[in-house]
């Protein structure tokens, strides 16, 4: 199989300043040549693995262990300090669903726009929009505007445009969230449709009952350090026990 | 360039569009905000200073004034939109892969759509006044072009610089306010004394505002080489102005 994600010796560095920028301060530092007060963290250090094609990878780890840096970075949001990405194929994330969408315009309008953000086009959406409309549930609500709805509501209308998106690779970053228990089902049935297809997906998750059902293997992060890169069940367990 | 890649395109016009709507139903008479808005203030400066400037107002004064003010406002109101573009979006910038200068030039969109709209107001006041239209038109769509870049250009600029400098809008604000008086809006430019008057002629808006009333009052060829100058400033804008934002857009995708 060929490798579809390599991920060599990345590392990723913040600079963090300590108050809000202004224009004059910024002038200032300019003019002194002084620097102002900031300090460096390293969300991922030295990060190495490969992903194969058709590969279902989970991400672990505790909060702020670098699951979202490395989504962002996979997606390219934001650019690796040192090491190198190779990506082969159309990438889509799903990071915090139903970004971009307008509180003060209809759930049709918002399909639109959020169908857009995911790179699909008016054409493409207007033949799959009542397959969009179906999964949602929201057949009564089309012409509502979107602060009518409920964050469950607004949950299952921003995964069901997500669905549509057909990319090599997708990258999910606690996701699944959303809406009750029978969405939830109606979610995870479209996520089993994804285990079987040719599809490369990376799930960062916190709910690793679903990572083990779903990925074939994970990577295990603690503090920005890969603590280990291999078969789900092994790496679960590590992370279960504590051992690192 | 990535930014003509068919997904980008959709996604300016999708943003654009709904960015227009929202304005458009936030205020209570809508568009028609838009329409009034120029021609209140043309109003206004008509009559302080229909009978005050030293001159003499020029021939057709309201016009004179209003193009001038359409022209003005679309450069205030396309900037300052476009300036706070980036930091009134941050989850989108943090959360979404694509080229944010996006958003900056879908903010400068809408503002270009209102604009048109504008200038078909001035179109139907020239025919009510019988002043008529003229082959120089042809020129409209080259000045248009012109604003556009300029506007583009400088957005870019200043949607950057707001991510890291905060009070950056406040200082933009302040310098179009001044602006309002280094542009011939409600006076000609040939009333001001000599010693003063290039730093009114050296500011592309004003050369801007001169081309429009050229062509839509005066029925005349703007000067071809006021017109180069303006264009060639105005993509150099442009080009330095995207330039800058791509510098910067990786640390401002941390930073937002």
């Amino acid at each position: 199989m060929e490798d579809i994600i390599e991920v060599n010796n990345i590392s990723k560095r913040f600079i963090l300043t300590a108050e809000p920028q202004t224009f004059f301060k910024i002038f200032k530092r300019f003019a002194t040549a002084r620097c102002s007060n900031y300090r460096e963290i390293w969300p991922l250090k030295d990060l190495n693995f490969t992903v194969k094609k058709s590969e279902k990878i989970g991400l672990i780890g505790d909060n702020g262990s670098g699951k979202t840096t490395l989504a962002r970075i996979i997606l390219g949001i934001y650019r690796q300090t040192s090491g190198s990405l190779r990506v082969n194929g159309r990438v889509t994330g799903f990071l915090n669903l139903g970004i971009g969408m307008q509180r003060d315009l209809s759930v049709l309008e918002n399909i639109y726009i959020f169908g857009a953000i995911m790179g699909l086009d008016r054409t493409e959406i207007k033949k799959k929009l009542n397959s969009i409309i179906d999964f949602s549930e929201l057949r009564d609500f089309i012409y509502s505007p979107l602060r009518d709805l409920s964050t469950g509501m607004y949950g299952r209308l921003a995964f069901s445009i997500a669905k549509e998106v057909d990319s090599e690779i997708l990258i999910l970053d606690e996701v699944l969230g959303a809406g009750d228990t029978c969405f939830m089902e109606k979610c995870l049935g479209a996520f089993e449709g994804y285990k079987n297809s040719d599809k490369t997906i990376v799930v960062a998750s916190h709910n690793i009952d679903l990572v083990e059902r779903f990925c074939d293997k994970v990577l295990l992060l603690n503090k920005g350090k890969q603590i280990v890169f291999g078969p789900a069940k092994e790496v679960i367990d590590i992370y279960k026990r504590h051992e690192f | 360039m990535k930014l003509f890649d068919k997904r980008y395109i959709n996604l300016i016009k999708e943003l654009s569009m709904a960015w227009f709507k929202i304005r458009d139903q936030r205020s209570v008479m809508g568009v028609l905000w838009s329409f009034l808005n120029p021609l209140l203030m043309t109003a206004i400066l008509f009559f302080l200073f229909k009978s005050r400037l030293s001159t003499g107002s020029p021939e057709n004064y309201f016009l004179y004034i209003l193009i001038g003010t359409v022209t003005w406002n679309f450069f205030v109101m396309a900037t300052s939109a476009g300036l706070v573009a980036i930091v009134n979006s941050p989850d989108m910038v943090k959360n979404v892969a694509f080229p944010k200068e996006i958003l900056t030039l879908s903010a400068v969109g809408i503002f270009i759509i209102q604009h048109i709209f504008e200038l078909a107001v001035v179109f139907i006041l020239l025919a009510i006044l019988r002043i008529g239209f003229s082959v120089q038109l042809i020129f409209l769509p080259v000045i248009l072009v012109i604003q556009i870049l300029l506007v583009a250009g400088l957005s870019l600029f200043l949607s950057s610089m707001c991510v890291f400098a905060f009070d950056m809008r406040h200082i933009w604000n302040v310098l179009t306010r001044m602006g309002f008086f280094v542009v011939p809006i409600f006076y000609s430019i040939s009333s001001i004394s000599p010693r003063f008057k290039w730093v009114i002629a050296m500011n592309p808006m004003s050369q801007i505002i001169i081309f429009l009333r050229d062509v839509l009052l005066y029925h005349r060829t703007p000067s071809l080489l006021n017109m180069a100058l303006v264009f060639i400033f105005s993509l150099f804008v442009l080009i330095s102005g995207y330039k800058f934002f791509k510098y910067y857009e990786d640390r401002m995708t941390e930073v937002v």
